[in-house]
């Protein structure tokens, strides 16, 4: 299925590549590159690449090209998803992905991929399995190699998981404090027209967890409105059956953070419309002479939460020197490079209406653009939903311990965007 | 270290001619100190300016070392250079010596070294093999695995018997784990050498039929990379696969639902035909809507490749009621990553073609935001395109326009083409189409217009009305367009419909005349062509302009423009000193160059319905890759659907117990006739396959479909039959009692005993009977009339032995009476039980009530540890009917019963193997201590046997 995998950075050095059939050399990159210098930023590189003789598929991530070579048919979403789950891994690993970290654990992200490939088809990509055979690195390790000159990545033995049937799962789990946080974080994408309409809004909600409980826990979480949640897709050790019957979440949960539960909630077209927690007035003129900037801001009521966090963000077309406004809350900066002006509000007081205003300035003798641009804006509300979907309880069977369990709700903006 | 392991290969090294080692120690004790991360780099960036013969030597060094710490680090190095496409083959002989290193870490380097260079350095690579031969026969499971794994990775053609012979022999491994592995390796040999495919055939044939979750997704695998055609082979499988694919691991799922499909179409009914048929719709096949429950649930999996996997088999297989779901799941994958994103999109946007109407309640998830990426962005154009009906018309007009002020050109002309799609496609609005792409050319940004103008002229073809006006608006806006596609449209147009504006068209000619040589090509085409056409049309205005163009043309650099000077130079400029045949050509001049031209058709991207399986990459690119599989046509004709029928009865549905997904032990409850090796937990197969045909009760001989097993089926479940001597043959002139206890479940509280009575005389025995003498009440068996030498009958009698095991005292009599003799009967405890079904909470909540003197605690022998899971289920099982708890905790095997009396009493064992412990939990102590003993014997006895 998957013959290679290269790791290519921005300035297109390949710094990672493994081969899992016979080599393939370096130079079918060069396609890629080609791509790459095509597309007007590295996000708009098309995922999916033909060249004579290979396939290219790749992900963007952590301004990272993963990049797999194929030869033959494979479905693309299985090499994409393979492609995500390295990310993810090596996330998992080190906390985060870079470069960097990579390339400083190159043996150990090389072990890695050795261990989740086999002959091209993924061999074991649970992280808890993964971590089992190849031990992550951790400062108490560093320092226990040190003092004992031992130091492997490698386990000898094969990880329980694997042969269970809860290969998420390893046993011998232990912690001194038992606890369970939910955070339910639900994001309203919505596109406002230039007039303030809703042209289209949605929910999108996610529910991620951090387990750090011992044993073999069996949990049951409650909804008190259950039925609000529509689309969704669960983790493998979510039973499904539970669910279609009552829709509560029945599972032995990983160990550490994962993904439970995304969904989308009800509503769907424009239904959550009037639920966007800001109203936003603009004017944006571009004259020959004088172009002006004027964007401001007014809280809308949302049961009594304070509006946090609003960023507001306008790409300018590329006549766009420069920009000098005044806000009358918070600061604004402007690429100059990509021409983007950002303004930070941070808090909405409610009976406050920040704004910010001032010239535009053009190129001198570029032709005065006539479109108009998007503003994107940012906002997080935190002990609200827009869905309105509450946990009910949390049940913790299997065991005898009582655990501290936690929820958060979080409502942020995903792609909400007013058009001008 | 090890310097046993590689004595035998310290020759061949010898004469590689390794560079003496007190050369290289200086050297590798300064690059030593350095990180891992900074010699990385440098190695091969100090060998650089090195002659060659000094590279690597520091490295060289280290793995000669004799200390572990100091190989691991080497190793360490040389993996990160392979990592960063190095070329470090020249070290192979160095790093080969390590494939017997006992370190792990050491050893797991030298391996991913050796699969990367083996292929270069194929004789040396030889040295490893024998290491691999010994570990294949480690009693470790994962060191198995990975030797078979690495030796089928060494891609030396040399070597290929010992892979096969190693495949095969790890095929009927007892770990699934290097099942599994062996799985993983058919497709490497087969790559090295195609000619193995019969042998490997063979080997795919025995996976497939393997019952493992983890094995049965990578059988598939290598079954489509090897022989996807053998669809027979699915055949016996299939309904297994339909009950594990929950369970499979996502990639394997994918995989195996992807083969699945093409399965479908040749084995059933198309069910849309089948509508179109018949005034109602057939029912599916039992199959088929199988499949299609089984998979239903994995529409909500978090791994996008699932969800399109389902949703292709869905589409190409389910009948056509379901297209709702799918398409609905389709949309919700939007919300994953750009790549997802857009790649969903493309299987979309070719849904949207064939069948709009699936897709336009969606109509707002497809409206694009700005930071979308452009491939998809254009790719949602499409789809809102393809969903433009006269009724969400107005709505999608007015996105449309907001596309065509964005910043992002790319989308505006985009848009702009969009809209004129929807003029071509919807009749009734080509109107206010045309109007707004009229005022989109009073925009500033050049791209758009020119766009504009490239899609009116094309609209204007397909309009048969009268728009003069527009192309005079078109031929005012031509001095301001740079873009020469534009300006060769709008002189195309011109010159097509030069006498409806018979004032304006010589002027522009005049115009472009005068520019010509500084116009593109394609521009420059067009005043050729528009200087012909008015040459034709106004001879008396355009005759010496079009001959002025002509011969600009004729002298001009690109050969095209020159060639069509001189082909329509005679046309329209008949020479006069030549004769006829030109001027019977200048006659028909206008029916040739005038004549009505077709109108361009303006199509999304997939309006061919693709003929390749939606969601492959060959869908996606739209051409046929190798290794696609082609769908199949649906059969005409039902083909025989008894190829499926297992010798079992066909699985329940409900068979996927309250924990389908992940119940822990659930799956492992499998037979093991097909496999001998199987680890499986419980194993209802009789031990002793001698045994079998003593065995009374019929159900001993049912095979039994693991996967169709109810927890009620469980309880009738034979065990394996321990076979105990009620009188010889030697005491009893010749006539020989076995029993037996089957374990059926009597209600009474009874406990039922099979009875073989044998002949070994010479002489027919006559009415033997068994009767009752003493001790707890019997339900004694059917007298035998006759038992003839040498045949043994099978008779069921009960006893009501409730909780104790006071022996019951029998008669056994034959020949009227004539022959007489007594027997007892004394039932091992574990015969006084019953099973009960429960779950893992269930049991820890039971069992934790009976603690403190309840409770018998007692280590395990210590031969336990040799016996795997199922082999101590298994002995346990053997001694008291209990059945196991699923959901038990990995290392944990727990079972439960209760006693058979009148007051069932529960009786809770639990093995715990890392603490070596034995638990039963009774209320009646003496049961409770007598069952820990037997349990032990029985363990230590099964364990003695292997």
């Amino acid at each position: 299925m998957i013959h290679s995998i290269f790791l290519i950075n921005n300035s297109g050095d390949i710094f990672l590549e493994k081969h899992y059939k016979s080599v393939i050399p370096k130079t079918v990159c060069d396609y890629f590159f080609d791509e790459v210098a095509k597309a007007s930023s590295p996000e708009n590189v098309q995922p999916v690449i033909q060249t004579p003789n290979h396939i290219i598929i790749s992900v963007y991530r952590a301004q990272i090209h993963f990049v797999a070579v194929c030869r033959s048919e494979v479905p693309p979403l299985f090499v994409i998803e393979f492609l995500h789950r390295v990310a993810d891994i090596v996330k998992d690993y080190f906390e985060d992905v870079t470069e960097t970290i990579i390339k400083d654990n190159v043996v150990l992200v090389y072990e890695l991929l050795d261990e989740m490939l086999d002959n091209g088809f993924p061999l074991a990509t649970e992280p808890n399995i993964l971590k089992e055979l190849i031990r992550p690195p951790t400062l108490f390790r560093t320092i226990t190699d040190a003092m004992s000159g031992k130091n492997t990545n490698v386990s000898a033995s094969l990880p329980t998981g694997q042969l269970s049937n809860i290969p998420w799962r390893r046993i011998g789990v232990r912690y001194a404090n038992n606890e369970a946080y939910f955070d339910v974080i639900e994001e309203l994408d919505a596109i406002v027209d230039r007039s303030g309409n809703v042209v289209m809004s949605d929910v999108a909600g996610r529910i991620d967890c951090l387990i750090k409980l011992s044993g073999m826990p069996d949990l049951t979480l409650t909804f008190v409105n259950s039925r609000l949640l529509e689309d969704v897709s669960l983790h493998p050790c979510i039973r499904f059956r539970r669910f279609d019957n009552d829709r509560a979440l029945s599972f032995i949960p990983p160990d550490g953070s994962f993904r439970l539960m995304s969904y989308r909630a009800g509503g769907g077209g424009g239904g959550h419309g009037q639920m966007i927690p800001l109203t936003l007035r603009h004017t944006i003129q571009f004259r020959e002479a004088a172009s002006r900037l004027e964007i401001s801001l007014s809280p809308r009521p949302v049961s009594g939460k304070v509006v946090d966090e609003v960023a507001v963000q306008v790409t300018f077309p590329r006549s766009v020197t420069n920009v000098s406004l005044t806000p009358s809350v918070g600061k604004y900066t402007f690429d100059s490079a990509s021409r983007t002006l950002t303004w930070n509000v941070g808090k909405l007081e409610p009976q406050k209406f920040p704004s910010i205003k001032g010239p535009i300035i053009l190129q001198t003798g570029a032709p005065v653009p006539d479109c108009n641009p998007t503003i994107l804006v940012n906002f997080s509300i935190s002990g609200w939903t827009v869905s309105g979907l509450r946990v009910n309880r949390l049940d913790l069977m299997g065991e005898k311990y009582k655990p501290f369990k936690g929820v958060k709700y979080v409502t942020r903006a995903g792609k909400l965007e007013f058009r001008t | 270290m090890s310097n046993g392991g590689f004595q035998p290969y310290n020759s061949p090294m010898d004469q590689l001619g390794l560079p003496p080692p007190d050369h290289a120690s200086s050297t590798g004790s300064q690059d030593g100190d350095r990180g891992t991360r900074s010699s990385a780099a440098d190695p091969a960036g100090s060998a650089f300016f090195s002659g060659d013969f000094k590279k690597h030597d520091d490295l060289r060094a280290m793995l000669e070392s004799s200390k572990d710490s100091q190989k691991l680090e080497a190793m360490r190095r040389i993996i990160a250079m392979v990592a960063k496409g190095k070329d470090c083959s020249d070290l192979f002989p160095s790093v080969v010596k390590n494939v017997v290193s006992k370190n792990s870490e050491v050893k797991k380097l030298v391996y991913v070294y050796l699969t990367r260079y083996a292929e270069e350095q194929q004789d040396l690579a030889l040295l490893s093999i024998a290491t691999f031969q010994r570990a294949l026969k480690d009693p470790n499971q994962l060191i198995r695995a990975s030797a078979l794994r690495v030796l089928t990775s060494i891609r030396v053609p040399v070597i290929l018997p010992i892979q096969t012979l190693a495949l095969q022999d790890a095929v009927s491994d007892m770990s699934a784990y290097v099942r599994k592995t062996a799985a993983l390796a058919i497709p490497k040999i087969y790559s090295l050498d195609p000619e193995t495919k019969p042998q490997l055939m063979g080997v795919i044939e025995k996976l497939l039929a393997d019952k493992t979750t983890l094995v049965v997704g990578v059988a598939i695998q290598a079954f489509e990379e090897i022989c996807p055609n053998r669809i027979d082979l699915i055949h016996k499988n299939y309904r297994k696969l339909c009950e594990l694919l929950a369970d499979v691991q996502d990639w394997g799922q994918v995989v195996i639902i992807n083969m699945l499909t093409r399965y479908v179409r040749t084995q059933f009914l198309d069910p849309a035909q089948q509508n179109q048929k018949q005034e109602r719709q057939n029912p599916l096949d039992p199959d088929h809507e199988l499949l299609l429950r089984t998979v239903r649930p994995l529409f909500q999996s978090q791994n996008a490749a699932v969800v399109m996997a389902v949703a292709q088999l869905y589409y190409h297989c389910a009948p056509p009621g379901y297209m709702n779901i799918v398409i609905r799941h389709l949309v919700r994958l939007l919300r994953a990553s750009p790549e997802v994103q857009s790649c969903v999109l493309t299987s979309l946007s070719a849904l949207s073609a064939s069948s709009p109407h699936l897709l336009s309640g969606h109509l707002k998830c497809f409206y694009i935001h700005s930071t979308d990426s452009s491939s998809v962005k254009l790719v949602k154009l499409d789809i809102l395109t393809n969903l433009a009906t006269d009724s969400n018309f107005p709505v999608l007009l007015r996105e449309l326009q907001a596309y065509v002020s964005s910043p992002d050109s790319e989308l505006a002309s985009a848009a702009v083409r969009a809209i004129g799609r929807c003029a071509s496609q919807l009749p009734d609005t080509t109107d206010t189409c045309l109007n707004n792409l009229v005022s989109l050319l009073a925009k500033k940004d050049e791209s758009v217009v020119a766009e504009a103008i490239v899609v009116i002229k094309k609209l204007l073809q397909v309009q048969t009305s009268d728009h003069s006006h527009m192309i005079v608006d078109l031929a005012r806006l031509v001095d301001g367009i740079a873009i020469p596609r534009a300006r060769a449209s709008i002189l195309w147009l011109i010159g097509e419909y030069c006498d409806r504006i018979p004032k304006i068209a010589p002027d522009v000619l005049r115009k472009f005349a005068k520019s010509f040589l500084e116009e593109e090509d394609q521009v420059k085409l067009q005043i050729v062509n528009l200087a012909a056409k008015l040459c034709v049309c106004n001879p008396k205005q355009a005759r010496l302009l079009a001959q002025y163009v002509l011969n600009l043309a004729k002298y001009d650099q690109n050969y095209d423009i020159r060639d069509r000077s001189r082909f329509l130079r005679p046309l329209v400029l008949p020479d006069p000193s030549v004769a006829e045949p030109t001027l019977l050509a200048g006659k028909r001049v206008k029916k040739i160059l005038l004549a009505p031209k077709p109108a361009p058709e303006v199509q999304s991207r997939f309006a061919e319905k693709s003929p390749f399986q939606l969601g492959s990459l060959s869908h996606l690119l739209n051409l046929r890759l190798p290794g696609y599989q082609a769908l199949p046509d649906w059969p005409a004709e039902q083909p025989d659907s008894s190829v499926r029928a297992v010798a079992a009865p066909a699985p329940a549905p409900s068979s996927m117990a309250a924990y389908s997904r992940g119940g822990p032990k659930e799956q492992k409850s499998k037979q093991k006739q097909q496999q001998p090796a199987e680890a499986s937990l419980l194993d209802f197969g009789p031990t002793n396959p001698t045994a079998a045909p003593a065995a009374p009760s019929k159900s001993t001989s049912r095979p039994v479909d693991p996967f169709g097993l109810m927890p009620d089926d469980l309880l009738l479940l034979p065990t394996p039959n321990r076979m105990y001597s009620l009188v010889n043959k030697y005491s009893a002139s010749g006539l020989q009692v076995d029993y037996s206890f089957p374990r059926t479940c009597l209600a009474s509280g009874r406990i039922a005993l099979s009875l073989v009575f044998t002949n070994h005389s010479s002489a027919a025995m006559r009415h033997v009977t068994l009767q009752h003498a003493a001790g707890p009440a019997l339900q004694p068996p059917e007298p035998i009339d006759t038992l003839e030498p040498g045949v043994n009958t099978t008779r069921q009698a009960e006893v009501a032995w409730g909780d104790s095991t006071t022996a019951c005292q029998l008669l056994l009599r034959w020949d009227n009476g004539a022959q007489e003799i007594r027997a007892s009967v004394q039932p091992p405890v574990g015969e006084l039980l019953a099973p009960v079904t429960m779950s893992a909470q269930q049991f820890t909540a039971e069992s934790g009530k009976l603690k403190g003197l309840n409770e018998e605690k007692g280590r395990l022998p210590e031969a336990a540890s040799q016996l795997s899971d199922s082999d101590l289920a298994e002995a346990v099982r053997s001694s008291a009917n209990l059945v196991a708890v699923s959901g038990a905790p990995t290392g944990q095997l727990w079972f439960a019963g209760r006693s058979c009396a009148s007051r069932p009493i529960p009786v809770y064992v639990a093995l715990d193997r890392q603490a070596n412990l034995l638990r039963v939990h009774c209320e009646q102590m003496t049961l409770g201590s007598v069952l820990h003993r037997d349990l032990c014997s029985g363990i230590a006895a099964a364990a003695s046997k292997k």
